[in-house]
């Protein structure tokens, strides 16, 4: 990408899409996706099915909704309405069904295109872990992929494949939940990127309250508790990092 | 190239590296085990006392769920999140007929979607005590499905 999402947000020929994207499970990517969905003012897209995704987190609950917005903005090829909450994004829910409905990578990839034109607003998706359908789909258009990358050998195994597979994309490693890594890992973690050309961004800290939290709004929004202060302090890095992309 | 989280992380492990190899710098003679411990009791009071300010804050002031459908106290709130469906011949004919009709136009309409929507339409159109009324009786005389009742 030759422009920065700055530039994209000011006379681009449309608002920018990020992706948050691992390769395995667990990593961070819901939590990534919506914090910088709200400290961007995007609509977050959920193309994860699986419980405890982002849908979860910001209350929608499909088995008490009798529309399901991501199937049938499929079904109709129509631009589904977010969902609107107090110091939360504003949300494309994901479904259940969404798994074994999966529409090919082409058909996401032109339906992300659509959304945001026509909801003119930036645009951030997260994915169901590993590569699928939709995920690929997601990525296509992506302008910047939030890639998590935790500091734990399994983890580093599936990002190194996943960086191998994905080079030609617009990736965007963040070094996430992190508790003093050992040099190894860190310079395991510097030696992949390097060799393949894959822009690091600041690092977010593991923090011992975030697992066990209830609430469901964003943690970046205002007004930011004490605890949290420093997360967000990251979180905001990482958005302005995404912003920049590219510059 | 911009220092980047690596660099930091690099340079953090670093500082705590020296600060590690250096004697203290204040000069105060060693803790004994005893004021070690208590300090450490301090501490953990100290945190305690944080966690219980922090639980009651955001207990006393919870979030406002803009959800509808409250669901009444001490029921169990997770509905399965996929029901079977059994379509008879009709259904299935009807089923795929759709799928033919969404294939003509290069769509794929999942069965679940058609569903979906005959859910919605029966909601607008029957009351759930009509569609009791409308389906009690014999509604499976064959006999010919299921486990025989004792
Ligand atoms: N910075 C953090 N510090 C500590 N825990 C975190 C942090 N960020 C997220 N978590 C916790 O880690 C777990 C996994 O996070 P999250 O759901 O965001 O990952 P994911 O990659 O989306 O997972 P999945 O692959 O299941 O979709 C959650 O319990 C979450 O609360
Ligand atoms: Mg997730």
């Amino acid at each position: 990408m030759s422009k920065s999402l700055v530039e994209w947000a000011k006379g681009g020929d449309r608002p920018p899409i990020v992706a948050a994207a691992a390769w395995k499970g667990g990593d961070g990517k819901s939590t990534l996706a919506y914090e910088v969905a709200y400290q961007l003012g995007a609509t977050l897209a959920d193309f994860d099915w699986d419980k405890g995704g982002a849908s979860g987190s910001w209350g929608f609950r499909p088995e008490l909704r009798v529309r399901a917005p991501m199937l049938e903005a499929f079904e109709k090829g129509k631009t589904p309405t977010p969902l609107r909450g107090r110091r939360k994004p504003d949300l494309i829910p994901s479904h259940p069904d969404f798994g074994l409905n999966q529409p090919p990578p082409d058909r996401v990839a032109d339906a992300l295109e659509q959304w945001v034109r026509e909801l003119d607003s930036p645009l951030v998706a997260d994915t169901h872990p590993g590569g699928c359908d939709s995920t690929y789909g997601v990525l296509q258009p992506a302008d910047v992929v939030l890639v998590p990358a935790v500091f734990a050998d399994k983890s580093l195994n599936a990002l190194e494949g996943m960086l191998e597979e994905l080079t030609d994309y617009p990736l965007y490693v963040i070094p996430y939940m992190v508790k003093s890594p050992p040099a190894r890992m860190r310079k395991r973690l510097r030696d992949m990127t390097t060799r393949f050309g894959i822009p690091v961004g600041p690092a977010v800290s593991y923090y011992s309250w975030i697992p066990t939290r209830s609430r469901r709004m964003a943690i970046s929004s205002e007004p930011v508790s004490k605890q949290a202060a420093p997360f967000v302090q990251q979180i905001d890095r990482v958005a302005a990092g995404v912003m920049n992309y590219g510059a | 190239m911009a220092p980047d989280g690596l660099d930091d992380l690099d340079q953090e492990a670093e500082g705590r590296r020296q600060r590690r190899a250096a004697p203290s710098r204040r000069s105060r003679p060693p803790k004994s085990d005893e004021e070690r411990r208590q300090e450490r009791e301090r501490l953990d009071e100290e945190r305690r006392e944080r966690e219980r300010r922090e639980r009651e804050a955001n207990e006393s002031k919870p979030e406002p769920v803009p959800e509808p459908t409250p669901v009444p106290a001490g029921k169990k709130r997770d509905r399965p999140p996929s029901i079977p469906f059994y379509p008879d011949p009709e259904n299935e004919e009807f089923l795929w007929t759709v799928a033919e009709a969404a294939t003509a136009r290069r769509e794929k309409i999942p069965a679940t979607a058609v569903l979906r929507l005959a859910m919605r339409r029966l909601s607008q159109q029957m009351t759930p005590s009509e569609i009791v009324r409308e389906l009690s009786g014999p509604v499976q005389t064959g006999g010919k499905m299921g486990r025989p009742r004792r």
